[in-house]
C-alpha cells in the first residue's frame, strides 16, 4: 500500500483548507440557523418617550443582540424629547399609528385612556417607582414626618397626586408643610436653599446632588407603600387584537434585551453611548446602576405589572383630581403576554 | 595561469556562520545536550504543576467547605437568634389591636422601647445589624433604625400578606437601603390563637460574612473566598482587592462566577473578575440557600511558583549544560574545521592563481589524508597547467600569427603577386617551415597553377610553370577537390606523398585548400623537414589563415577585374565623347570649331575672326573625361614665366570650362534626341491613323439636316464655309467642315474650332483603346501559346518512345499553329542517308509510322527539305515556291506549295530532321511569328528525340549484356562441350530469333595442295 506523504508545508495548507472550510461551513450553518425563518420580517415602530439615554438601554440591547431579529421584527426605534412641533408624546404617536409601542407613564396612559385613547400597557419598565423627596442629608430629613414645616417643591400633576397620597397616608396635614410647585428641572433651588425638598427621581435629581459634591436623603414614596409605573411598554388595542404574535415576539424580545442590560451594565452603557455620542459614559453609569433595582426588583420578574399598584395608581388619579371619571383599570393593562413568556 | 578577472571567487570569511561546520557541529553538541535537559525538565515541571494544581485546588475546596460550613452555621444561629429574641410584652402589645401603624396610637413610650430594643439588640449582635417589627399589613412599627419606621414592607421579597412563616430572604437589592441585604423573618403568633399578630424581622450584617470570607487562612498572598449574589451578580461579600477599585455593588464576571451562578460547582483555571482577568486556580460553589456563589480563588503566579522554581533550577541546569556542550563542542570541532577551513583557504589562492600553495596539515585522521590528497592533486594541476599554458601559448601564436599575416596580405590585394609572396615567406618564417607555396586555381577550374613558392625552389619550380591536376592524384590535388586540410605528419609513412627531389628534406607536408565562401581558390602547401613538427590542432589557425589568404587572392582578383573594367568603361566613354564630340561639332548643326578669343578689350568669335587657335605660347587642354576637346591658350606667354599657381588656376578653370561645356553639349544632345522623339511619336501617330484610315472603309461622315450618311466622293462637302483641322499632337488627321455658313461669323468659327478639339480628343481616344485592346488580345494569345509550349516542354520530357514523340508534336503543333493544312515531319537516317517521312498529316486524319506502307523514304537529295537540313535555318516561302528555290539553289521536288514553312531539329552538331507545313491552295498562310512557334516546337522536339534515341540505346545495350549474360550462364552450367553448343545454338535463337549454327573443328593448316587444287579436310 503506498503512501501519500505530503511535504511539511503541504500539511500546513492542508490543515488551512480544512480549517477554512469548516469555518465556513459552521458560519453557513449558523448563518441559516441564526433565521428563524425565510419569511420577511414584521416592521415595526418603537416610540421612546425621552432622549436616547440610559432608560432605553434594554431597546439598544435587543437590538444589538439580534433579540429582535431572533423573533423576525424589523424595529425602527423613534427618539422622543421635544421636536419641532414641541413634546414628542408617545401617546399620539402610537395612538394616530405613526409608531406601534411606546414608552409612557401609568398615569398619562390612564389620561388617554379616559379620553379615548385605546392604548393598553403590556408590561412594566420600571417596577418601583423612582419618586422621592430628595433633600440634603444635612437636613436631616429622613421621613415623612420631617416634612412639617419644610418646603417642598413638586410637580404638578401626577407628582403632586403621589405627594399627596403620601401625605394622607401618613397622616400629615398639607397644611403644616409648605408645598411649592416645581417649576424649573434641576437642583438649583435644593442647592440655592430656595426649597428643602424636591420631588424628583432617585435615577436623577439624587444622583445630581451626589455629582454636585452633596450627600442626598431620599424618602422614597414606593416605601410608604405609594408606587407608581413610570415607565411603561404600550400599544394599541388594535395591534393586541390584530397582530397578538408580533406583540408578544416584541416584548420578549425587549425584555430579553433588559435582562442582557442587567447581565453586562457596562456594554449597555457602551451602546447608550453609541447612540448619543453627546453622553458622557460615567453619568450614564450611575445613573443606569441606580436604575437596575428599580426595573428588576427583588422577588419579581422583568415587566411584571400588579394589578394592585393599577388600581393603587387609579385611585390616587381620581382622589386628587387629575382623573375626573374613573375608567376600567384592568382593560388599561393586559398580562396575557408576561404570562405567556414568563410560562415558557 | 591567471584567473579570469571576471569570476568571483568565494571566500572563507563569507560563510554565514550556520553554514559552518564549526557551529553547526558546536550546535549539535548543544542540541543533545539541551534536548534531553529541556525534556526531563519539562516532564519534571509539567509533573510538579500538575500536582501543585491538584493540592492547590484541594486546599480550595476545604477552604471553601469550611467557608460553606460557617456561612450555614451563621445563618442558622442567625435565625436561632432572631427566633428567640425576647419580644416579650411587646407582641401582647401587638396582639391587643395595636396592628395598623397610626401616627401617634402607638404610646411613644412603647415605639421608643421597642426601637432601643432592637437598637440595643442589634448593636450587641454580631448578626444582625437591623431589628424591625413589621405589622400583618406591613407597616413597620419599630426598628433598630428609626428612619425605617413606617415605611412599607409590601415591596419587600420577604413580605407576603399571609405571614405563613418565617423566612429568610436571600440577598437583594433593597432601596431602601440602599444596597444588598438579606432578611431574615420571624412570625410572632398568639399565643393562645395561633394567629399571626407581626413579624420580628432582623437584617443580617453582612459584614460578618465579609470578615467570614475575608479571612485568608491557608490562601497565601493573593488567594480570597468570595460570594457573588445572583441578584445582578453583586458582591455579597467585598473583594479583598476593593481599594484597587472593585466595589461590591458592580456586576462581576468570570468564568468561576457565571459557572457557580447557573448552578455549577466546580474547579479550574481561569482569569478571574479583575480587570484585566488575572490567572487563578479556583474552586467555585452554588449555594442555593443563599442563592450565591462561593468561590475560593488563589493566582496562579502564586500557586504555581513552586513549580516555577523548579523550572527555574531546570532552566538553569539546562543552561548549563549547553554552555559546556557548546565549550566542548568548540574544543572539538576546532580540530575539525580549521584544517578544512586551512585546505579552502589553499583552494582559494590556487583558484585565484597561486598554484605554489601547498597545505601544511599533520594529522592522522581522515583529515591529514585528505590534506595530503589534496597536495598530490594541487602538484598534477601545476603540471598540467603548465603544459596547457604551453600549448594555449602555442595555438595562441599560430592564431596571432594567422591574424597578422591575414592583415597583412588584405593590404595589399592591389598586387596579387606581391601578396602571395608576402604571405609564403611570411608563413615559412613564422610557422618555422623550410619551404611554403601557393597554388591557385586555374580558369578551366581543373588544375592547380603553381604561383608562388619560397626561396630557389619555389622560382624554378614557378619558372617551370609546374601545375597539379585537381584530383586524387596527389596531396595538394586531394585537398582541392575535397575542400579539406590534409596533414602528413610524417612523408616516410605516408604513401600519399610524392617526394619532390628539389625539396628531399621535406618530412612533414601541410595542404590547406583555400576557399572563399564555395569557391576554390587554391592550396597552401607547408612543408617542414621535422615529421610531427604540426598537429591536428594547429590545423584551425592555419585554416583561419587560409580563409584570409584565400578572401585576399580573390579579392585582389576582383580588384584587377574591376580595375580592368573600369579601364575598359573609361576607354568606352572616352570613344563615346570623342565620338559625340565629333558629331556635335559636325559643321552642320555646330561649327567644327568654335572658339574665341580676347583682343583688343573684347571677345571676338574666333571663327569670324577668321583665326585659327594659337599654338604659341602657354596651352591647358580643356578635357572631357580626360579626353581634350579643346584648350585653352595664352599667347605670347614665356612658359618660362609661367608659375605654378597661375598653372593651377588655368587648369581649374579649364576643368570648369571642360564640365560646364560638356553639360551643354550633353543638353543640346538631349534636346535634339527629345525631337528626334517628337517626330518619331508624330510619325507613329501619323502611321496609325494612316493605318486606321486604310482599315475604316468609312473615312468620313456628312449630316445635311436630314441624316447622318458616309463621307462619299457624292456626299462630300465642295465648297465649306468653315473648315478646322482635327489635330492629334499636333498632327492633322482630319477636317471639320461646315457649309452655308456666313464665313466671318467668328462664333459660329470659335464653335467648329471648339468642337474639333474635343472631336480630335474622342477619336485619338478611341484609336488609342482600340490599339490597347488589340495589343492585349494579343498578349493574351501569348500567354496562352507560352502555356501550351510549357505543357509541350513537359510532355515532350515524360516520351519515352520516339511514336508517342511524333503524335504529341504533330499535337502540340497543331495547338499552336491553327492552320496546319499539310504537316509532316521528316526524319534523317545518317546512315543510310536517307530521310523519312516518319508522319503526313492531313486536316483529321493522323499516319503513324507503324504503319510501314505510310512511310514516305527516299534518299536524300536536293529538295527543300534537305535545304533546310543542310543549311540548318528555317525557310518560309510565301510564294512561288519554284522561284524561291531557283534563287536558293534546291529543287522543288513533288507538287508546288504556295505556302511553305520549315525549321530543322538540331541537336548539337547533328540534323534529326524537318518539321514542314505547306498550302498547296491559299500563299502567304505563313509569317513570321508562325515561324518562330514552329521553331520552338523544333528546339524541344530535337532534344526529347534525341533522348529518346539514347534512351533506347541504352537500353538496347543493356538488352545485348543482359543476352549475353544469360547465354553466358547457360554455357557455364553445362557440363561438357555438346551441351555447350547445344545451349549457345538454344540462347541465340532464344534471344535473337535466329536459326544459328555452331560447330567446332581443328585448326585447318593450309594445305598448300588445295592451295593448287589439291584436297584438304574442309
Amino acid at each position: 500500500m503506498k503512501a501519500i506523504i505530503f511535504a511539511p508545508g503541504q500539511y500546513v495548507k492542508i490543515v488551512l483548507a480544512f480549517a477554512v472550510m469548516a469555518l465556513f461551513i459552521v458560519g453557513c450553518s449558523a448563518a441559516n440557523g441564526s433565521q428563524t425563518s425565510t419569511a420577511e420580517p414584521d416592521e415595526v415602530t418603537f416610540q421612546m418617550g425621552w432622549i436616547h439615554e440610559y432608560s432605553a438601554a434594554g431597546l439598544y440591547a435587543a437590538v444589538a443582540n439580534d433579540r429582535f431579529a431572533a423573533e423576525n421584527l424589523s424595529v425602527q426605534i423613534n427618539e422622543g424629547g421635544f421636536g419641532e412641533q414641541g413634546y414628542i408624546d408617545p401617546i399620539t404617536q402610537v395612538g394616530e399609528g405613526s409608531a406601534d409601542f411606546g414608552a409612557t407613564s401609568a398615569i398619562s396612559l390612564i389620561q388617554a385612556r379616559a379620553a379615548g385613547v385605546p392604548v393598553v400597557a403590556i408590561a412594566a419598565e420600571i417596577q418601583r417607582s423612582p419618586f422621592a423627596l430628595i433633600s440634603l442629608a444635612e437636613d436631616n430629613i429622613i421621613r415623612p414626618s420631617d416634612l412639617v414645616g419644610k418646603r417642598v417643591a413638586v410637580n404638578d400633576g401626577g407628582a403632586a397626586a403621589l405627594y399627596n397620597a403620601l401625605l394622607l397616608s401618613q397622616g400629615l396635614n398639607p397644611d403644616d408643610i409648605e408645598t411649592i410647585s416645581r417649576t424649573t428641572f434641576g437642583i438649583d433651588p435644593l442647592i440655592n436653599d430656595e426649597v428643602d425638598v424636591i420631588g424628583g427621581w432617585i435615577i436623577n435629581e439624587a444622583i445630581l446632588v451626589r455629582e454636585a459634591g452633596l450627600e442626598p436623603t431620599s424618602i422614597l414614596l414606593s416605601d410608604y407603600g405609594i408606587n407608581d409605573y413610570t415607565s411603561l411598554i404600550f400599544t394599541t388595542e388594535t395591534m393586541i387584537n390584530e397582530k397578538p404574535d408580533v406583540v408578544e415576539r416584541f416584548l420578549r424580545a425587549y425584555l430579553q434585551g433588559m435582562a442582557d442590560v442587567i447581565a453586562d451594565p457596562e456594554l449597555a452603557v457602551t451602546l447608550v453611548t453609541q447612540y448619543n455620542d453627546t453622553l458622557v459614559a460615567a453619568e450614564q453609569e450611575r445613573r443606569l446602576q441606580a436604575w437596575l433595582p428599580l426595573i428588576n426588583p427583588a422577588g419579581s420578574t422583568l415587566g411584571a405589572m400588579q394589578p394592585k399598584t393599577w388600581e393603587q395608581i387609579h385611585q390616587i388619579m381620581l382622589d386628587h383630581g387629575i382623573l375626573a371619571e374613573p375608567i376600567t383599570i384592568e382593560e388599561a393593562y393586559d398580562l396575557r403576554f408576561l404570562e405567556a413568556i414568563n410560562q415558557e | 595561469m591567471q584567473a579570469s578577472q571576471t569570476m568571483e571567487l568565494p571566500s572563507t570569511g563569507r560563510i554565514r556562520f550556520w553554514n559552518q561546520i564549526r557551529w553547526r557541529l558546536i550546535g549539535a553538541f548543544v542540541l543533545l545536550a539541551v534536548l534531553p535537559m529541556v525534556l526531563v525538565v519539562s516532564i519534571i515541571v509539567s509533573n510538579t504543576i500538575n500536582q501543585i494544581r491538584q493540592q492547590t485546588l484541594t486546599g480550595l475546596e476545604a477552604i471553601a467547605q469550611l467557608k460553606q460550613d460557617q456561612l450555614d452555621r451563621w445563618v442558622r444561629d442567625s435565625q436561632s437568634t432572631l427566633e428567640q429574641f425576647p419580644i416579650g410584652r411587646h407582641a401582647e402589645m401587638m396582639r391587643d389591636g395595636v396592628v395598623s401603624f397610626e401616627a401617634g396610637e402607638l404610646a411613644e413610650g412603647e415605639q421608643r422601647a421597642l426601637e432601643t430594643l432592637f437598637a440595643q439588640a442589634a448593636s450587641g449582635s454580631s448578626f444582625f445589624e437591623e431589628l424591625f417589627l413589621y405589622t400583618p399589613e406591613g407597616v413597620i412599627l419599630a426598628s433598630s433604625s428609626p428612619v425605617q419606621t413606617g415605611k412599607s414592607v409590601v415591596n419587600q421579597p420577604y413580605y407576603t400578606a399571609d405571614l405563613a412563616e418565617s423566612s429568610f430572604q436571600t440577598p437583594y437589592y433593597d432601596l431602601s437601603v440602599g444596597g444588598l441585604t438579606m432578611v431574615l423573618t420571624h412570625v410572632l403568633q398568639d399565643e393562645q390563637t395561633g394567629e399571626p399578630i407581626g413579624v420580628l424581622a432582623g437584617r443580617l450584617d453582612l459584614s460578618t460574612l465579609g470578615d467570614i470570607m475575608l479571612e485568608r487562612t491557608g490562601l497565601g498572598e493573593t488567594g480570597e473566598t468570595y460570594l457573588v449574589s445572583a441578584e445582578s451578580n453583586y458582591l455579597l461579600t467585598p473583594s479583598r482587592f476593593e481599594e484597587d477599585g472593585y466595589p461590591q455593588e458592580r456586576a462581576y464576571h468570570s468564568v468561576g462566577i457565571d459557572e457557580a451562578l447557573a448552578g455549577n460547582n466546580g474547579d479550574g483555571l481561569y482569569p478571574d473578575y479583575r480587570r484585566p482577568g488575572v490567572p487563578v486556580l479556583g474552586v467555585y460553589r452554588w449555594l442555593p440557600d443563599l442563592q450565591v456563589a462561593l468561590l475560593a480563588e488563589i493566582d496562579v503566579e502564586e500557586a504555581f511558583a513552586p513549580a516555577e522554581t523548579t523550572r527555574n533550577l531546570g532552566v538553569a541546569i539546562t543552561a548549563v549544560a549547553a554552555i559546556s556542550a557548546a565549550i566542548l563542542g568548540y574544543m572539538v570541532t576546532q580540530r575539525i574545521s580549521s584544517p578544512i577551513l586551512s585546505l579552502a583557504e589553499v583552494a582559494l589562492q590556487m583558484a585565484a592563481g597561486d598554484l605554489s600553495q601547498h597545505v601544511t596539515i599533520k594529522d592522522r585522521t581522515e583529515i591529514g589524508l585528505l590534506a595530503r590528497a589534496f597536495n598530490s592533486m594541487t602538484e598534477q594541476l601545476r603540471t598540467l597547467i603548465s603544459g596547457l599554458e604551453q600549448r594555449v601559448a602555442e595555438r595562441t601564436y599560430a592564431l596571432v600569427v594567422s591574424a597578422e599575416v591575414g592583415s597583412n596580405i588584405s593590404q595589399k590585394i592591389n598586387d596579387l603577386d606581391e601578396l602571395l609572396a608576402y604571405a609564403v615567406e611570411h608563413i615559412s618564417q613564422r610557422f618555422a617551415v623550410y619551404y611554403t607555396q601557393i597554388y591557385l586555381v586555374d580558369v578551366t577550374e581543373r588544375f592547380l597553377d603553381l604561383r608562388v613558392g619560397t626561396g630557389s625552389v619555389g622560382r624554378e619550380l614557378v619558372k617551370r610553370g609546374h601545375r597539379l591536376a585537381i584530383g586524387s592524384g596527389s596531396i595538394n590535388g586531394t585537398a582541392a577537390a575535397e575542400k579539406r586540410t590534409i596533414l602528413v605528419k610524417d612523408t616516410q609513412t605516408n604513401p600519399l606523398h610524392k617526394p619532390n627531389p628539389l625539396l628531399p628534406q621535406t618530412r612533414l607536408e601541410l595542404c590547406v585548400p583555400l576557399v572563399a565562401g564555395d569557391k576554390l581558390v587554391g592550396v597552401l602547401n607547408m612543408q617542414s623537414d621535422t615529421p610531427y613538427s604540426f598537429s591536428e590542432e594547429d590545423i584551425p589557425a592555419l585554416e583561419v589563415l587560409a580563409v584570409q589568404l584565400a578572401i585576399a587572392v580573390e579579392n585582389a582578383r576582383l580588384l584587377q577585374e574591376s580595375l580592368d573594367i573600369k579601364e575598359q568603361l573609361e576607354a568606352q566613354i572616352r570613344q563615346n565623347v570623342t565620338q559625340s564630340w565629333g558629331r556635335y561639332l559636325d559643321g552642320i548643326h555646330q561649327n567644327e570649331l568654335v572658339g574665341y578669343r580676347y583682343e583688343a578689350g573684347k571677345v571676338v568669335e574666333m571663327q569670324k575672326a577668321g583665326a585659327r587657335p594659337s599654338t604659341a605660347g602657354v596651352q591647358m587642354p580643356v578635357t572631357v573625361v580626360g579626353k581634350s576637346v579643346g584648350s585653352i591658350g595664352i599667347e605670347d606667354l614665356n612658359p618660362d614665366l609661367w608659375s605654378e599657381d597661375d598653372a593651377a588656376i588655368i587648369r581649374a578653370i579649364a576643368e570648369q570650362v571642360g564640365q560646364r561645356i560638356e553639360n551643354l553639349r550633353l543638353l543640346d544632345e538631349a534636346k535634339r534626341y527629345r525631337q528626334e522623339a517628337e517626330e518619331a511619336s508624330r510619325r507613329l501617330l501619323r502611321e496609325g491613323w494612316q493605318a486606321v484610315q486604310e482599315e475604316q472603309a468609312v473615312t468620313g461622315f456628312v449630316y445635311d439636316q436630314y441624316a447622318v450618311s458616309p463621307l462619299t466622293d457624292a456626299t462630300a462637302v465642295t465648297d465649306p464655309t468653315l473648315q478646322a483641322p482635327l489635330l492629334v499632337q499636333g498632327e492633322p488627321v482630319g477636317f471639320l467642315e461646315l457649309a452655308d455658313l456666313d464665313s466671318t461669323d467668328a462664333q459660329a468659327a470659335e464653335f467648329l474650332t471648339a468642337v474639333a478639339t474635343r472631336l480630335s480628343a474622342h477619336l485619338e481616344n478611341l484609336r488609342l483603346t482600340r490599339q490597347t485592346e488589340e495589343a492585349l488580345s494579343e498578349a493574351r494569345q501569348r500567354t496562352a501559346e507560352l502555356n501550351i509550349l510549357n505543357e509541350m516542354g513537359a510532355a515532350f520530357a515524360a516520351a519515352r518512345e520516339t511514336e508517342e514523340m511524333l503524335t504529341l508534336i504533330q499535337t502540340f503543333t497543331s495547338r499552336l499553329i491553327h492552320n496546319t493544312e499539310n504537316f509532316y515531319i521528316a526524319l534523317y537516317d545518317e546512315t543510310l542517308n536517307e530521310i523519312a517521312i516518319h508522319l503526313f498529316y492531313i486536316p483529321g486524319e493522323v499516319t503513324h509510322s507503324h504503319k510501314v506502307e505510310n512511310i514516305i523514304r527516299r534518299r536524300s537529295s536536293n529538295g527543300v527539305t534537305e535545304y533546310v537540313m543542310r543549311t540548318r535555318k528555317p525557310l518560309l516561302v510565301n510564294g512561288d515556291m519554284a522561284l524561291v528555290a531557283a534563287e536558293m539553289g534546291f529543287e522543288a521536288i513533288g507538287a508546288r506549295a504556295k505556302s511553305w514553312m520549315g525549321v530543322p531539329l538540331v541537336i548539337g552538331d547533328r540534323v534529326l530532321g524537318v518539321l514542314a507545313m505547306q498550302s498547296f491552295d491559299a500563299a502567304n498562310q505563313y509569317g513570321e511569328y508562325q515561324l518562330e512557334l514552329l521553331m520552338a516546337v523544333a528546339s524541344g522536339a530535337a532534344i526529347a528525340l534525341e533522348g529518346i534515341r539514347l534512351l533506347q540505346q541504352v537500353q538496347s545495350r543493356a538488352r545485348q549484356e543482359q543476352i549475353l549474360r544469360e547465354v553466358t550462364s547457360r554455357v557455364y552450367t553445362a557440363v561438357d562441350a555438346e551441351s555447350i553448343l547445344r545451349a549457345t545454338a538454344q540462347e541465340i535463337n532464344n534471344h535473337l530469333g535466329l536459326e544459328a549454327f555452331i560447330y567446332l573443328e581443328e585448326q585447318i593448316q593450309p594445305d598448300p595442295a588445295a592451295a593448287d587444287g589439291g584436297n584438304g579436310h574442309n
